[in-house]
């Protein structure tokens, strides 16, 4: 027998209360002078055994009584002992696994209801006065709570998501619910369809297993079974870097086989704003466990934001069968070039190619081409109108006024891009203090030109995506280039071939600042007559426009944030899936930020798009939520790490004909004798007034 | 006389006068029906003359006869009451302000002022384990300052022998009177009861009064409580509460058969409550022994 309480036991030394009670009460007594002593005596000699007797019943009665609440309290349990009634109450956390793999249908129905019907019955066969909680993927975190009907309620209605599963992540949690709780008996009951893809970090889960296993015991019960096959859509991105109304838009889709055996003819369908966008593409064969890379072209019918949708034909896991993204067309991107070395003439100016370069037409294309580059003076800044401007360029720029550059933080705060080439005229220590350190509008910390005795290349090995179709990059050759310093937080996109940072990126606000470490014009490079200098110009436009697009385009999970008008502050927003006319919509309202209106929406478990309406508005918004490409990933658990789980946890292969109460918890032993100690108190208790009274009646 | 302190003077006078006030309080009571004495019992016939008592003319000597004969009673032939007053220890008892021994001196003195008034002899002896003050019989009213004064003037302190008593009082009576014993009777009962068959022999009228505390009666104690005996009787604590029943049980047959031994005696027992007036219970009583002689 061990107790969760043994200080408490004590308090089985208050026994001595009674009897020091029974003590000084003999003690205070009355004194009367008798006369009729002789029947006294008779009725006392009559009676005295009897009522010593009484007394000593009720002092041990007492004294007992007072033991065993010390007893009770002090929660004296029996490890071996297995009672449904007095059986341990349990504190138990649920990990139910609602990620996009557990959308996987097998049979009629999917994994993530095989396994709520598995919490329910779990949940009922907790013993009394247990407590529970539910975690999942979702959000979905209660405390622990002892009304199990509840937790119950609360784990039905978990929704299915489109996130990833991360296990680590929910066993701290459970963990750290667990730690809080007295309860003798603790659980971790992870209900997953145990995808492999989810226990990336295997051994780091193992190793947290072992320690939760010192306070808990851990189950993992495995519902559905490995499907055989899955095609999904892992990517669809928008390749063109300047969307622009009705031109054509490239997008990049891959296709990939999870399956264990070769698909053939998968047809795939793009289509813009629900149009079908001419036939779905064939593809003839995907060999198992391989990808397939597409490209679709499409014009953008809508000026704002279009809904691009490619999808396959359904199979077990439909959550991945589509994906869909929001691209804004925009009509006309108007770039700022604050040229800081103009020259005596055009060709010597400092933007010189860089205008060329992003308005790469003549004579009457010039119009009908999206991107306006429009060429300033530094001392321009001040008085020029930024409303329609997308970027600022600054090239070789020196001496901004103070008044510039606040005029510049504010554009860039509120969206808009902005890119620093430097030059000749730069002066690091200035810009870094008053671009950088004062405004923090610069990812990196100028240092000083370094020129290299041989002249470097820019990388092509590169993670930043949006250069990647870039091809070309290396051949330019830069013999002079500034030393950068990337801020925390800011991504390095390109670096030389020397390694150092050659573009460095950073938010500020709701936009980005782009700081490229050499010249936009031939004085550090021969970059400008070089061909990839005109994509690379237009991926860094379209790096600085994916805004737009980005804040519309959501992994599950994350929050939407956009900012509106401030006039439609408090007005009503309604949330609901585009193209799902039954879905109830969600509300919430425009909030203040600042001086802008925030409509804030975190609701984004389920994948595919949205529609964001304002109440008495003609603003209306669109988003999408993508499925993380890892839960299409097929195969569950290997047998390896099956067995390597089996060592710190009880791993349960659920199937629905298993489903009975007591599936599991079986080898939970161990009572609790509180909820006895203290009946046997208050039978006590009752005894002890009913014999108190008795005992005082005249006799 | 005995020197008596001022004390024990102003308490016998106290006694004297509330004895008076008692007597005659119930005398006034009777209205115009004269009192016939404490003794009650029949003596002779006599002729009626103008002035007495028609409720006294014997009837059935005048359905007879025809002629008018008042019934005579034995007080009017100087009846000797001898009283014995129990001065033990166990009488000094009392919840109240009123001890057990207060309340028989209280009787002892209205019945010695009742006798005399009525011209009748008494005598009286305060006992414990034997007699401690004695006064004998006189019919002179002056006699009844010296019973109260002697009355007011013991005090309680010894156990008391009532049986050794009243066979010495057996003995010592040769002739016949009434023997009122004022008493707990806190004695073996047997022993007392011979005591009284021997004064019964001896041709004695006996009348006990038994004087009562009402907690003794009632045994109202509650709590841990430790009762001092009276009479060197070693204490015992006890929780009253729960000995009670037994208690009064045992106290009422003891009280039952002592009214039962008197009865069978023929013996006059009188159970007295110390919180009953004094006037009601004389009245009660010499009432009953007048309707028990009528008849």
């Amino acid at each position: 027998m061990s107790f969760l309480n043994p200080l408490l036991l004590f308090g089985i030394g208050t026994i001595f209360v009674p009897i020091i009670i029974h003590l000084l009460n003999r003690r205070q007594f009355r004194r009367v002078t008798w006369a009729a002593m002789r029947f006294l005596k008779t009725s006392i000699d009559q009676n005295q055994r009897r009522m010593k007797l009484e007394d000593l019943i009720l002092l041990a009665l007492r004294c007992l009584l007072l033991a065993l609440l010390a007893f009770a309290l002090a929660r004296p349990t029996l490890p071996w002992l297995k009672s449904q009634l007095l059986g341990a109450k349990v504190a138990s956390v649920v990990i139910l696994d609602n990620s996009a793999s557990m959308a996987t249908i097998n049979g009629d129905q999917s994994r993530l209801t095989l396994a709520k019907q598995a919490v329910a019955v779990y949940i009922e066969g907790l013993p009394l006065g247990s407590s529970a909680s539910i975690l999942s993927v979702s959000g979905v975190e209660t405390q622990p709570t002892s009304n199990l009907s509840h937790a119950k309620s609360v784990a039905q209605d978990v929704p299915q998501s489109g996130q990833v599963l991360d296990i680590l992540g929910a066993l701290s949690k459970a963990h750290e619910q667990l730690r809080k709780s007295g309860a003798v008996e603790k659980e971790v009951q992870i209900f997953t369809d145990g995808q492999a893809a989810n226990w990336q970090s295997f051994d780091a889960v193992i190793r947290k297993m072992e320690e939760i296993r010192q306070d808990a015991e851990i189950s993992i019960i495995l519902t559905g079974k490995e499907a055989a096959a899955n095609q999904s859509i892992d990517r669809l991105d928008l390749v063109s870097a300047i969307p622009s109304l009705n031109q054509p838009v490239t997008f990049q889709v891959d296709i990939t086989n999870h399956g264990t055996s070769e698909t053939y003819d998968v047809p795939v369908q793009l289509e813009v704003n629900s149009e079908a966008i001419g036939e779905p593409w064939i593809i003839d064969s995907l060999p198992a466990g391989k990808t397939e890379s597409l490209t679709f072209h499409a014009p953008l019918t809508i000026l704002g934001q279009n809904r691009v949708t490619v999808s396959l034909p359904g199979d077990s896991l439909p959550m991945d069968d589509r994906r869909t993204i929001i691209v804004n067309a925009r009509k006309k991107v108007q770039v700022l070039l604050v040229d800081g070395d103009p020259g005596s003439i055009d060709a010597e100016a400092e933007t010189f190619f860089l205008r060329l370069a992003l308005a790469p037409v003549t004579g009457e294309q010039i119009d009908q081409y999206p991107v306006k580059p429009v060429v300033i003076r530094p001392s321009e800044i001040e008085t020029s109108d930024l409303d329609q401007v997308t970027s600022i360029v600054l090239a070789n720029v020196a001496d901004l006024p103070q008044s510039a550059v606040a005029k510049l933080k504010s554009f860039v705060q509120a969206g808009g891009g902005l890119v620093y080439f430097p030059g000749n005229n730069t002066q690091s220590e200035i810009d870094n203090a008053l671009l950088g350190e004062r405004h923090g509008l610069l990812p990196a910390k100028l240092g000083q030109a370094q020129s290299p005795e041989n002249p470097v290349t820019l990388s092509d090995k590169t993670e930043a995506v949006e250069f990647q179709p870039t091809t070309g990059l290396s051949q330019a050759k830069f013999w002079t280039y500034l030393e950068l310093k990337p801020e925390e937080g800011a991504r390095t996109l390109l670096k030389f071939s020397d390694g150092a940072p050659a573009l460095v990126e950073g938010d500020v606000g709701r936009g980005s600042v782009l700081v490229f470490a050499s010249t936009c014009d031939p004085a550090w490079n021969d970059f400008c007559v070089k061909p990839a200098y005109v994509p690379f110009n237009h991926q860094v436009l379209g790096k600085l426009l994916l805004n737009d697009n980005q804040s519309a385009n959501l992994r599950a999970g994350e929050s939407f944030n956009a900012f509106v008008d401030s006039e439609l502050v408090g007005r009503e927003v309604t949330v609901y899936p585009t193209n799902d006319p039954e879905a109830l919509g969600q509300l919430s309202k425009v909030e203040l930020d600042g001086e802008e209106g925030l409509i804030r929406y975190a609701e984004t478990t389920r994948v595919g798009g949205y529609q964001v309406s304002i109440a008495n508005s003609q603003t209306a918004l669109q988003f999408a939520v993508q499925h993380d490409k890892v839960e299409s990933s097929r195969p569950t658990l290997p047998l390896e790490q099956l067995t390597r789980l089996e060592n710190v946890a009880t791993v349960v292969r659920l199937a629905p004909e298993q489903m009975e109460k007591g599936f599991i918890g079986t080898q939970r032993a161990g009572s609790e004798l509180w909820i006895l100690g203290v009946m046997l108190v208050g039978l006590i208790g009752l005894v002890e007034m009913v014999l108190a009274q008795k005992f005082s009646e005249p006799k | 006389m005995d020197l008596l302190d001022s004390e024990t003077i102003a308490r016998a006078e106290a006694l004297g006068l509330n004895a008076r006030y008692v007597v005659e309080g119930y005398m006034a009571g009777e209205h115009r029906s004269p009192y016939h004495g404490f003794a009650v019992e029949f003596a002779q016939h006599r002729e009626y003359t103008p002035g007495d008592d028609t409720r006294h003319l014997d009837w059935k000597v005048l359905a007879k006869t025809e002629r008018h004969y008042i019934k005579q009673y034995e007080q009017e032939t100087n009846y000797v009451a001898h009283l014995l007053v129990d001065g033990s220890e166990s009488m000094k008892y009392g919840s109240g302000d009123v001890t057990k021994l207060d309340y028989a001196k209280q009787i002892a003195a209205c019945l010695a002022y009742l006798i005399l008034t009525r011209r009748d002899s008494v005598s009286l002896a305060i006992f414990d384990e034997e007699i401690q003050e004695y006064i004998p019989r006189s019919d002179n009213r002056k006699n009844l300052f010296k019973i109260v004064s002697k009355l007011a003037a013991f005090d309680a302190n010894k156990e008391t022998r009532i049986a050794d008593v009243l066979h010495h009082v057996a003995h010592q009576l040769k002739r016949r009177g009434i023997i009122v014993l004022i008493s707990d009777f806190f004695d073996d009962d047997d022993e007392v009861l011979e005591g009284i068959q021997h004064l019964r022999f001896g041709g004695h009228e006996v009348i006990a009064f038994q004087v009562l505390d009402p907690h003794e009666i009632e045994f109202p104690f509650g709590g841990l409580v430790e009762f001092e005996g009276l009479e060197n009787i070693p204490k015992l604590m006890t929780r009253p509460s729960q000995i009670r029943k037994t208690y009064l049980r045992e106290f009422e047959s003891f009280r039952e058969r002592l009214r039962v031994s008197f009865g069978r005696n023929d013996s006059h027992f009188v159970g007295i409550n110390t919180n009953e007036p004094l006037h009601e219970i004389l009245s009660r009583y010499l009432g009953f022994r007048k309707a028990a002689s009528n008849w």
